[in-house]
């Protein structure tokens, strides 16, 4: 129990610290932000409603009690971050821009499986208890 | 409500949502100029189009099988971000009040087939 608590964790603050990194600019109005989307080719207020909707996402995966909305948290990080990686493909950007995302979906999918592993145990812990 | 009440209210809004959705798949995966001139129109970059259809087109088949909880969970939640992302897009853009309601319609829509998903699976349970 121990173990799954550490893995989840780790690969979740890591997730947390990775949708905060592409938040916390757009919503501050950073210029480079700004220039990143446009880049993509998507409208400014996107950039803000994505940052809203990534807010919302982590409080709904960090807040115990309330499996369903954290699933669909999980979902909607899944369609971000494939959506984000597809943009860049279908520019044709480099790879050097898209290379790290294989990197963001293993930490993506490793907080989903030691999300549920602790789920399971905890309930399991329950019953015994 | 009777079980079989539920069950084919359930068949029918799933059913009417999924072939709603495989159009629009339809749509993008062909890059319709409606689809175009639409994603133009919000802002977006065009490329998406195909994107969103072949996403439509897995949602409705994760909507319409039993088998995969998960992705069916996964596909609903995919589906309410689409609409809400649509209307949120719409109003942003400044457009007029009739242009928001198709998709507040299929969100209501597709709430309407969760929530019947859901008491569903509750009576098969029993």
């Amino acid at each position: 129990m121990k173990k799954i608590n550490i893995f989840y964790w780790v690969f979740t603050i890591l997730l947390v610290l990775l949708m905060l990194s592409s938040a916390i600019p757009s919503l501050m109005n950073s210029p480079q932000s700004a220039e990143f989307m446009k880049h993509l080719g998507y409208p400014l207020y996107f950039a803000k409603f994505l940052a809203v909707a990534k807010l919302l996402g982590i409080v709904a995966l960090l807040v115990p009690g309330f499996p369903k909305i954290t699933e669909w948290a999980y979902a909607g990080f899944t369609f971000d971050l494939i959506a984000a990686c597809y943009s860049f493909i279908a520019l044709g950007d480099p790879a050097s821009t898209y290379v790290l995302f294989p990197v963001f979906f293993i930490i993506l999918a490793g907080s989903y499986i030691f999300y549920h592993k602790r789920l399971k145990a905890k309930t399991l812990h329950e019953i015994a208890v | 409500m009777k079980p079989t009440t539920i069950k084919i209210l359930y068949w029918i809004f799933t059913v009417l949502f999924s072939l709603a959705m495989f159009g629009d798949a339809f749509g993008g995966i062909t890059k319709q100029e409606p689809g175009i001139v639409v994603l133009k129109h919000l802002g977006y970059p065009v490329y998406n189009l195909p994107l969103f259809g072949v996403a439509k087109l897995l949602g409705a088949i994760a909507i319409l099988q039993a088998r995969f909880r998960t992705i069916k969970e996964w596909a609903y939640a995919g589906f309410t971000i689409n609409f809400i992302s649509a209307i949120a897009s719409r109003a942003i853009v400044g457009d007029a009040l009739q242009l928001l309601i198709p998709p507040v319609i299929m969100l209501v829509f597709m709430f309407i087939s969760y929530f019947l998903w859901k008491k569903y699976q509750e009576i098969k349970r029993d």
